[in-house]
């Protein structure tokens, strides 16, 4: 087995990646150090990108990351990566939202949030 | 060599069920509410083990219910579907069904793994070892949930009968069973074995394994060697017939 990366981009002003393209599993995201305090959620289409629909759990809850901020810690350097987010099963896209889709957070940068991803 | 694949149903307007589902599906894993939804709960039916009617499903004496928003694509526990192959979807409660006043489409999504490679010298007629992937196999990387489907269909194909065909119930009876070797003469060398004759050799043990299904699509030269379809993710009936 193979792991592969994508990386999602929100640009600076934005609370919405361009959808990304896998066949997988995420199993890891890296938080970019920039990254404005906003929780993370996601959408993703089942038909092939014309739709794109937030994510929920089964129990009707809507499917977010809180993100601990700092990102990186001033002591260690040590970066942010969220590990195995196993409520995200097998996709073949996802758009990253910074913020919960009726209330989202708009980034002051740029950022690149990197998504590890298994087949 | 991941894949999903979406099967869409639809609750009629002025109704509140679907019809009978045959899912179809490897493995029913999300739920995307493609079309329009009338605020109600989602609740399951799967026929009655005395094959005739439906019962409500439960989880651990829990009524399966499945709040809904609009629009969203939910991710359903994975195991709960397991075993389920044919379904009905309904709108609201036992008792208390909500309907639908127009066309209320959910779409039904399975995931798995696909695409096991076809060998160039497939190795028939040897019994179990038809069951032994050589090392021709690439090793998957499996998760306890993960699942690997044989076709035994293909074992039939241009006329031909496997040796192995009337002995494949054996074959893979203790892994239906949840037993830990899917061979009967097979070897337990571990998961580096090269000419191994057994799944488990390839896979480790499978103790969350407890069905094989004979599905996918195959050339005419297929053997049990290079027939079988590799699928993670799925939770599907027991199906041995």
């Amino acid at each position: 087995m193979s792991l592969a990366t994508v990386t999602a981009h929100i640009p600076a002003g934005q609370s919405a990646s361009a959808p990304v393209t896998f066949s997988g599993k995420v199993v890891k995201i890296a938080v970019p150090a920039n990254w404005t305090d906003a929780p993370m959620a996601f959408k993703t289409s089942e038909d092939g990108g014309a739709t794109y629909r937030p994510m929920y759990r089964s129990d009707g809850n809507l499917i977010q990351m809180p993100v601990q901020l700092p990102v990186v810690d001033a002591v260690t350097q040590a970066a942010t990566t969220l590990l195995r987010p196993e409520f995200l099963g097998e996709l073949d896209n996802l758009v990253v939202l910074s913020g919960p889709p009726d209330d989202l957070v708009p980034q002051t940068y740029a950022v690149d949030i990197v998504l590890t991803i298994e087949p | 060599m991941s894949s999903l694949t979406v099967k869409t149903v639809t609750i009629p307007g002025s109704g509140f069920i679907t019809a009978e589902i045959d899912l179809g599906l490897p493995g029913l894993r999300k739920l995307a509410m493609v079309g329009n939804w009338a605020a109600a709960p989602l609740t399951f039916l799967v026929p009655a083990p005395t094959g005739t009617g439906w019962n409500f499903t439960y989880d651990m004496g829990n009524l399966i219910v499945m709040p809904v928003v609009p629009g969203a694509y939910i991710e359903l526990d994975r195991w709960l579907w397991r075993g389920v192959d044919k379904l009905k979807i309904m709108s609201g409660l036992p008792g208390a069904p909500i309907v639908q006043p127009i066309d209320a489409s959910i779409a039904l999504i399975g995931s798995f793994l696909s695409g096991g490679p076809v060998l160039p010298n497939p190795r028939r007629r040897i019994g179990a070892t038809c069951v032994g992937w050589n090392g021709a196999f690439p090793t998957f990387s499996l998760d306890d949930d993960d699942v690997v489907t044989f076709d035994l269909k293909k074992l039939l194909v241009a006329g031909e009968t496997i040796a192995s065909v009337d002995r494949f119930d054996l074959t893979v009876s203790d892994v239906a069973g949840n037993g830990h070797d899917a061979t009967p003469a097979s070897r337990t060398l571990g998961v580096a074995a090269v000419s191994g004759t057994m799944v488990s050799q390839r896979f480790g043990d499978w103790p969350e394994t407890d069905w094989i299904e004979y599905t996918a699509e195959l050339g005419v030269t297929t053997s049990m060697s290079n027939s079988f379809v590799v699928s993670a993710d799925v939770n599907v009936r027991a199906s041995l017939e």
